[in-house]
């Protein structure tokens, strides 16, 4: 019975998945300079649901950290850490190469550029930051798409990925000259480059989260699509796909997804290579459940490796770009030597 | 049935064929047989409708540039000489990847998809691999696997790139034998490139010779393997020896045959 016990392998780890999110925000949430039982948290969030009973009474200061802080700080942990590792998987995907990540198309140096110009020209904490680094990188991926396809002949996947290298040579270095014109600016697009999930609240949250929900629907809708890309153009062509449209939406929608993240958040690294791959290395290589999974993992993962950095050194905070390749690369080093059987 | 008229194509504006134009019946198995970088590969995806090239290919009268691409996987397979077995998937899971040109694009497999595609690992008897990983298997259990990908396509058409290039003696014997099992229960038809000329003859309905950008010799295997036509075309000194079970026997040999003596050393 392949089919009954498939669909009850995925439940479960559905649900294991949920749980490992659900786990790491609550962590995220009463773990701080100050700590905050989890009964405070269920009765703020629950005096902030319209219609919803508040449980329990709790101190106006415990409300506004919970609520004003540590809540947005870490939905928005979930959502660009969910949308690199899902735009980390789909690139791979789509690519057929285990070393494409979210930035593969010039999108990091589109938005450093974007970033940089921005702080430049309307000095640090911009408010065109993240507009700025939005553009740039949705503008970089656009180029460099245009220069991979038109300079393809069959073979579309190279030509992009080396137009991608292209692009990004030469973005990074517009972005290091307007740094450079700019020194004293340094230190402002050096601590975006790092990437932070430090936010002013929920606007940073509301302005990422129609981009994410979109984009994340759009390759959840087509992770199957992605296991017939797998076969290669021709076979999955062979196979009734228009591979070149389905890969267009997916790339435009794991771009789309990425730039607007990478706008609010900085260029976090790691997350979009590595966490697709532990969960490859855990759970097999099927899209059908590598989307899924990879939006759960990659969130549970900055929640954590942002909560880290703030607890780490305080009353410091590290930059979460330094952490997450910090805690991750061994832990992935640790999965990939144990389990050999799975690492082909 | 399907009809290829004045099929041509070329690479970096070199011509590989012109003018090529050929019928399978329903039901039948034909072998393309040629020298290296003659175009069987070509030739065979331009049916299969991957290459855009000049000519025109149908299939039961319908021009296949008329179809959509999943109408086109509907009818005809196509497997290339060495087929992608991506890295941690698991048998079962690529089979059901022959369920693609029914399922809408968003869609996912229904009950009916993996009720049949089960069937299909019984028909071929790889069931027991079902969770292994494809890139895991030996040669004889891909080539079955990648087979029950086909079948799990139900198409009315195989296009086959030399289906038995990476397998041992007894592997290509039984590979062949399975297609032709597959063939004859659900009536398919069969266009196969191959190199091993023993086995294209006893295998094929009928064989076409391409070399030199056109199809030089058609007919049965008796009619197509001469040992004038194989040096000829291939450069090689052969034997062909009428097999007493039916068909024939091309042997390589060291020098070539004295004249007279080799067709006919029954």
């Amino acid at each position: 019975m392949i089919n009954v016990e498939h669909s009850r392998v995925l439940l479960r780890w559905w649900i294991i998945a949920a749980l490992v999110v659900v786990g790491t925000v609550l962590g995220g949430l009463s773990i701080g300079p100050v700590p905050i039982g989890i009964g405070d948290i269920w009765a703020t969030i629950t005096s902030h649901i319209p219609g919803a009973r508040a449980v329990g009474t709790v101190s106006q200061a415990h409300q506004a950290i919970i609520w004003d802080i540590r809540l947005p700080r870490v939905v928005l942990g979930v959502l660009v850490g969910g949308m690199l590792a899902t735009a980390g998987a789909a690139y791979q995907g789509v690519f057929r190469n285990p070393l494409a990540d979210p930035y593969l198309l010039g999108v990091a140096a589109g938005a450093g550029l974007g970033a940089t110009l921005a702080i430049a020209i309307g000095g640090g904490g911009s408010a065109l930051l993240p507009m700025a680094a939005f553009l740039g990188a949705i503008v970089a991926a656009s180029i460099t798409y245009a220069i991979g396809a038109a300079g393809s002949r069959g073979n579309t996947v190279t030509s992009l990925i080396l137009s991608g290298v292209a692009v990004a040579a030469f973005l990074t270095a517009a972005q290091t000259y307007v740094q450079q014109r700019n020194s004293e600016t340094l230190r402002e697009v050096y601590s975006w480059i790092l990437g932070r999930l430090s936010t002013a609240g929920w606007s940073e949250v509301r302005s990422v989260l129609p981009y994410v929900f979109v984009a994340s629907t759009i390759l959840f809708a087509l992770r199957r699509m992605l296991d017939v890309l797998a076969l290669g153009d021709e076979e999955a062509t062979a196979l009734g796909l228009p591979v070149t449209r389905i890969r267009l939406i997916i790339v435009a929608a794991a771009t789309l997804g990425t730039a607007a993240v990478v706008a609010v958040s900085g260029l976090i690294g790691f997350v979009g290579i590595v966490i697709p791959h532990l969960l490859r290395l855990l759970f097999g290589a099927s899209y059908r459940l590598l989307i899924p999974l990879s939006f759960f993992g990659g969130g549970a993962f900055l929640v954590a490796a942002d909560l880290f950095a703030r607890i780490a050194i305080p009353p410091a905070e590290l930059p979460i770009g330094v952490i997450t390749a910090f805690l991750g690369a061994p832990f992935f080093a640790l999965i990939l030597r144990t389990r050999p059987g799975v690492a082909r | 049935m399907i009809r290829v008229e004045e099929l041509a194509a070329s690479y970096d504006g070199l011509a590989v064929f012109e003018g090529i134009s050929l019928t399978v019946m329903a039901g039948e198995w034909v072998v393309i047989i040629g020298p290296n970088g003659a175009g069987k590969s070509t030739l065979l995806r331009s049916v299969a409708g991957l290459a855009d090239m000049p000519g025109r290919v149908t299939i039961d009268g319908c021009s296949i540039k008329d179809l959509s691409a999943r109408q086109r996987a509907q009818q005809i397979a196509y497997v290339p000489q060495a087929p992608a077995l991506p890295a941690g998937m698991t048998v079962i899971d690529y089979v059901l990847l022959g369920r693609t040109p029914y399922l809408s694009i968003l869609g996912s497999e229904s009950k009916h998809d993996l009720a049949m595609v089960r069937n299909t690992l019984d028909l071929l008897a790889v069931n027991h691999l079902a969770k292994r990983g494809v890139a895991t298997l030996s040669g004889g259990e891909a080539q079955r696997v990648v087979l029950a990908r086909v079948i799990a396509q139900e198409p009315q058409i195989l296009l086959l790139d030399e289906p038995t290039s990476a397998l041992d003696l007894g592997k290509q014997q039984e590979t062949m034998q399975i297609i032709d099992g597959l063939r004859s229960e659900r009536n398919l038809t069969v266009v196969s490139t191959m190199h091993d000329l023993t086995l294209a003859g006893q295998f094929a309905d009928r064989l076409l010779l391409l070399n030199g950008g056109a199809i030089l010799a058609e007919g049965t295997p008796g009619e197509v393997l001469t040992s004038e036509t194989i040096a000829r075309h291939y450069g090689a000194n052969v034997r062909v020896i009428q097999d007493p079970d039916g068909g024939v026997i091309v042997v390589p040999t060291r020098h070539a045959p004295t004249s007279g003596a080799a067709d006919q050393a029954q």
